[in-house]
């Protein structure tokens, strides 16, 4: 529809047809009737009584007739509401005015489709209410002149290679990236049909890749054409909080908002807000579950943690009670928590369902095999925000989880061998229960079955694919070709420890495992810092570093917990060690402590950790025995857990693979036994695709990109047999949820009310002005959602104009009745 | 050929209200044969000049001896020929002018009133004379029991337009003055005056010890205001003119025409003067038929 027609549709006509009562008003003002009056002095009186309540009467009057007449206009034309908008507040439509009308207008529509869009009241999700003003704008524009730009801010990007070619390592970036998917230099059919299309991504927003996005549309488009920009979202802070950097104005933001700001002034318009979301909002989510133990062994119940949030945009919300259930691969739901009660603002870390393999439904067979389980947890009730209500945790029951142990010092006393106390420990899922007497049945620990092997037999090692972590304890060097089978070992994901000792050429390690920041060491490593003389060396304690590290939360859960580690001085000797440095920096391979050594000459480290590839790699200081340390005799169980816990993290590495978060891709290594000729995935929505294996420098790979919709995806192993059928031969199942931000329904607020726990008061204020902090500019248009018109509520949605409707009806019935009674127009009398 | 204003002896009114009789509630200083009580003893019937004859006059009054020495026909006139004095005071000022639908005016509706009681006084052989009137008093018909005079009265009533405003009190005290002795004095006004006036006059007739009958004539849509559009209402009597909606003031100008009727009657019987409100929308003959039969049944 051409934009001079929708004006006067939209505005045009509500205003002719308010200036109609008004012109009654005035015609009626000249065909009054004439009559002589002898009692003219009653009249005159009794019109000095009420002149005032009669002048007040004729103005509401004639307002109510106005008011009628707009309503029934706006009913007719609800587009015409928006437009009125527009004009009062929108850039868009108020510029549109002061340009040259034959410029063509390049709208960039930056529209949020990210999870919490689809956050629902009275019917209505914020999405919806985004589409319809998207649509509005669209309409807006000038068929064959104008065109329309659309970005989405949270589309799930699905590789090209989605039926089996490999991942690039830009695609991997993209996916977590959460792509910003463009739409470029649509006309506006195919605009408003890729508007309806859009559906909400349950991903979070990339607000900051989408400025830039369209920034370089913005400045790309001829110089001849003006450039609008409206942003649509709820502007929740999950979303909008990376528009902050150290809770000030994030600079790259505000650069290229502010590119964007100069395009636009050359076309004479500002930059627009549209806020879809809705205030007083409230979001109880199930943040997150996980295993603890991250596989579970055969024999081993499995423990699953639940984390509650409830998000609430007021400190006023009501506390909810909360119940939850779980079921078993889609069986019966079961009850597994009392009722608990949150406040608003509050969380409830690591609510614990334990399965044992009979809840779990194991059969004897998947016993030996391995097996997986989908456990479903969801809340009793549903709320506005339904995707948050439940959650998917794939669970892996293995037979064992082996670990290669390489013994660099092997001796004939275990208590000096070097991986005996190690491989007890690792070990100890063999351990009869405490208290046993024998014949009862076998309680497993651990799902860890050790290998050891001493250093010179690593080169006859063909792959270390068969394990899932391999440890090196004092290891004088490696061969070449075991580096790189260690290289790719790591690189496809597995877990590498490097314990230290005398035995260790440290300037081997550098140039053949440091690499310069290169390498799989974390750390260059230098000369011992303590002592080895047991008589004389001073003993050191540890330090925690890094306390939210997976590793070291079982010790900082407690204060009892955290003694474990802080009470015993157990170390004598240690490796110094330097960090990676200027060039050896690598940001997407982050080095960290997970704890230090308190010695005199300040902090050393102990324990540091660096991935590689899709790996990991953790660095021990001292020995894995107790040559350079005291700690299997000091410590309170200390070198168990820690190492139980740091075997568990690395080994724990693949389960990770199994619960993604939608947009993360699904990476499986074949191993030889897992090797088949064809494999499939299958989606929620029951939609195959075949995948093909890929080889990535040896390794044998499955990556799948199209985890965009939440739920249990399975991947299947099929032979293939004469006639073209398949059969299977093993089948493994992986989940995807949404990503835990998007429940987070809070809307943005200015830095300096940030860290308040819930945020009071005027949402549009906040909006606006953590905005302005956020662009660092103040002329932009903030438009929001249900103040169209008066505030009172969206004219969008079915809803909204059903209201109007009302509103219409009772508008025409106010001017029937009112012509009626009054005989509005009727002839003067004679 | 009827004259024109013979128009106001209306047949249909006439019959309504022949058999009945205006009677004097007070004492009337007059001829009481029958039915008016007198407080003089006896009665006297003097003459008291001659006029000429014209047409309508009782050929009994024809002074014979006069016409054969002048041959012309004079008429011999008597003082108190009649039992009781009646003037009908009859306003004619422009406010009477008013009319809504096919109603009659107020001056018109007065007219036939005036007309027919003065046919009725006269039939019962009392006097009835006329006094038109506005600002001031403009045409006086003495009180006389001749048709004669009831032809006067009605040429008189026919000729007058309504005019100007009214000042009722002055023209009562005028009135009084004229009619000399105790009589009867029946105002036909819509008494659209200051009050006060009309307090004045009434209370110099009560003083003169008239009898005094205030029929307040009105039109209905005065008295219901029952306009429902813009209307411009113009005034009469130099009044202003006003434009407004009827139907935000009816109930304010209702209280008000209340208001007034209200201290119309109060001041009527504080001067112990009958008063009866008449409706234009009324025929005229069942509204006069009513008051006289409620006027005879209060007959003392």
């Amino acid at each position: 529809m051409p934009t001079w027609l929708i004006w006067t549709l939209g505005l045009g006509v509500p205003l002719l047809a308010a200036t109609v009562p008004i012109i009654i008003h005035l015609i009626n003002l000249t065909r009054f009737r004439k009559v002589d009056w002898a009692a003219m002095e009653f009249l005159l009186r009794a019109y000095e009584k009420t002149r005032r309540r009669f002048q007040l009467e004729s103005l509401i009057m004639l307002l109510l007739r106005v008011a009628a007449i707009i309503l029934i206009a706006m009913a007719l034309f609800p587009m015409g509401c928006e437009r009125i908008k527009d004009w009062a507040d929108d850039s868009l439509g108020l510029t549109r005015g002061s340009l040259n009308t034959d410029a063509p207008l390049h709208l960039i529509l930056v529209l949020d489709n990210s999870g919490s869009m689809s956050y629902e009241q009275e019917n209505q999700t914020s999405f919806d209410r985004a589409k319809q003003y998207a649509l509005t704008l669209v309409d807006s524009l000038e068929p064959n002149r104008d065109r329309v730009t659309i970005i989405r801010t949270s589309d799930v990007y699905v590789p090209p290679g989605l039926g089996g070619a490999v991942l690039t390592e830009e695609d991997v970036d993209k996916s977590r990236r959460r792509r910003v998917s463009q739409l470029a230099s649509l006309n506006l059919d195919a605009a408003r049909r890729e508007i309806s299309a859009t559906q909400v991504a349950a991903v979070d927003t990339n607000i900051l890749a989408a400025f830039q996005e369209a920034a370089r549309i913005a400045e790309s488009t001829p110089q001849n054409d003006a450039v609008g920009m409206v942003v649509i979202s709820d502007f929740y802070a999950a979303g909008w909080g990376e528009v902050r950097k150290d809770a000030s104005a994030n600079p790259e933001f505000v650069e290229t908002a502010n590119r964007i700001r100069t395009r636009l002034e050359e076309g004479g318009t500002n930059l627009t807000f549209y806020d879809a979301g809705f205030d007083n909002t409230q979001n109880v989510a199930i943040s997150d579950i996980r295993v603890a133990e991250r596989i579970v062994g055969n024999g081993m119940e499995a423990g699953i943690l639940v984390d509650l949030t409830y998000y609430a945009s007021s400190g006023k919300a009501e506390t909810r009670s909360v119940r939850l259930k779980y079921r078993i691969d889609g069986g019966t739901e079961k009850p597994f928590s009392s009722t608990i009660e949150m406040p608003p603002g509050s969380n409830r870390r690591n609510i614990p369902l334990t399965l044992t393999a009979r809840e779990l439904e194991l059969k004897d067979e998947e016993l030996k095999t391995g097996a997986s389980r989908n456990i479903e947890i969801f809340t009793e009730q549903a709320d506005a925000l339904k995707a948050d209500n439940s959650r998917n945790l794939v669970i892996h029951v293995v037979p064992n989880i082996p670990i290669l142990v390489v013994n660099g010092s092997p001796h004939p006393d275990p208590i000096k061998d070097e991986t005996f106390y190690l491989e007890t420990a690792l070990g100890i899922s063999s351990s009869r229960a405490e208290g046993d007497a024998g014949g009862g049945p076998t309680v497993r620990i651990t799902p860890n079955r050790v290998i050891a092997m001493r250093a010179e037999q690593l080169a006859a090692v063909d792959s270390f694919l068969d394990y899932r972590l391999v440890i090196l304890a004092n290891v004088r060097d490696l061969p070449e070709g075991v580096v790189n089978k260690l290289t790719e070992f790591v690189d496809a994901g597995f877990g590498l420890v490097v314990f230290d000792g005398d035995q260790v050429d440290y300037q081997k390690y550098n140039s053949m495992l440091y690499k310069d920041g290169k390498g799989l060491l974390p750390a260059k490593l230098g000369r011992p810092g303590g002592s080895d003389d047991e008589a004389t060396a001073p003993l050191f304690g540890l330090v925690p570093k890094d306390t939210d590290h997976p590793v070291m939360r079982i010790f900082t859960e407690t204060p009892e917990n955290v003694s474990i580690i802080t009470n015993p001085k157990p170390i004598r000797n240690w490796r110094t060690v330097e960090l990676p440095q200027g060039t050896e920096v690598d940001p997407l391979r982050p080095t960290s402590v997970l704890l230090n050594i308190d010695a005199t000459s300040g902090a050393q480290p102990f324990m540091v950790e660096r991935p590689y590839g899709r790996g990991r790699v953790v660095y021990v200081s001292t020995t894995a025995a107790n040559t350079w340390n005291e700690m299997w005799t000091l410590g309170d169980g200390l070198p168990l857990f820690l190492y139980l816990e740091l075997a568990s993290y690395l080994t724990g590495n693949e389960a990770r693979y199994s619960n993604l978060s939608v947009g993360e891709p699904y990476r499986r290594v074949l191993r030889i036994t897992d090797i088949a000729p064809m494999y499939t995935v299958r989606d929620p929505n029951g939609t195959t695709t075949e995948l093909v294996s890929t080889a990535e420098e040896g390794l044998k790979l499955l990556e799948y990109g199209g985890t965009a919709q939440p739920g249990v995806y399975s991947l299947t192993a099929l032979d293939r047999l004469e006639g073209g059928q398949t059969r299977k031969r093993w089948q493994e199942r992986f989940a995807v949820n949404q990503e835990a931000r998007e429940s987070d329904v809070t809307k943005i607020t200015p830095v300096e009310e940030a860290n308040a726990d819930i945020a009071e008061g005027d949402a549009r204020s906040k909006v606006d002005a953590a905005l302005k902090e956020a662009l660092g500019f103040e002329d932009f248009v903030l438009v929001r959602a249900g103040e169209e018109i008066d505030g009172d509520g969206p004219l969008g949605g079915d809803e909204g104009n059903r209201e109007w409707m009302w509103l219409a009806v009772l508008g025409v019935a106010f001017l029937l009745f009112e012509t009626v009674w009054s005989g509005v127009i009727s002839k003067p009398e004679d | 050929m009827a004259e024109p204003y013979q128009k106001y002896l209306d047949p249909q009114v006439l019959n309504n209200i022949r058999h009945l009789e205006v009677t004097a509630r007070n004492v009337v200083e007059g001829f009481i044969s029958g039915m008016h009580r007198s407080p003089y003893r006896g009665f006297s019937v003097e003459f008291a000049q001659h006029r000429e004859y014209v047409q309508g006059d009782d050929l009994r009054f024809l002074d014979w001896k006069a016409y054969a020495k002048s041959d012309k026909y004079y008429i011999k006139e008597y003082e108190e020929e009649t039992n009781f004095r009646a003037v009908i005071v009859l306003d004619s000022s422009e406010s009477m002018r008013y009319k809504s639908g096919e109603n009659q005016s107020k001056l018109d509706y007065g007219k036939y009133m005036a007309a027919s009681l003065a046919y009725l006084i006269q039939k019962q052989s009392d006097a009835a004379g006329l006094a038109l009137f506005d600002e001031k008093l403009h045409d006086w018909v003495p009180p006389a029991n001749s048709q004669v005079t009831l032809m006067r009265m009605l040429a008189t009533m026919h000729e007058r337009e309504p005019q100007k405003k009214t000042n009722i009190g002055e023209v009562l005290t005028d009135v009084a003055q004229r009619t000399g002795r105790r009589g009867m004095v029946m105002i036909i006004s819509d008494l659209f005056d200051d009050l006060k006036h009309l307090k004045k006059g009434l209370e110099y007739l009560a003083a003169r010890k008239h009898d005094v009958i205030v029929f307040n004539v009105m039109d209905p849509m005065e008295r219901e205001f029952s306009f429902d559009r813009l209307t411009q209402f113009l005034g009469m009597e130099d009044m202003p003119d006003l434009l407004v909606d009827p139907r935000s003031l009816r109930k304010a100008y209702l209280e008000e025409v209340n208001h007034f009727t209200a201290e119309v009657r109060r001041i009527c019987l504080r001067a112990k003067a009958d008063f009866q409100l008449m409706d234009t929308s009324m025929p005229l003959g069942v509204a006069l038929q009513a008051y006289l039969s409620r006027r005879t049944g209060t007959r003392a």
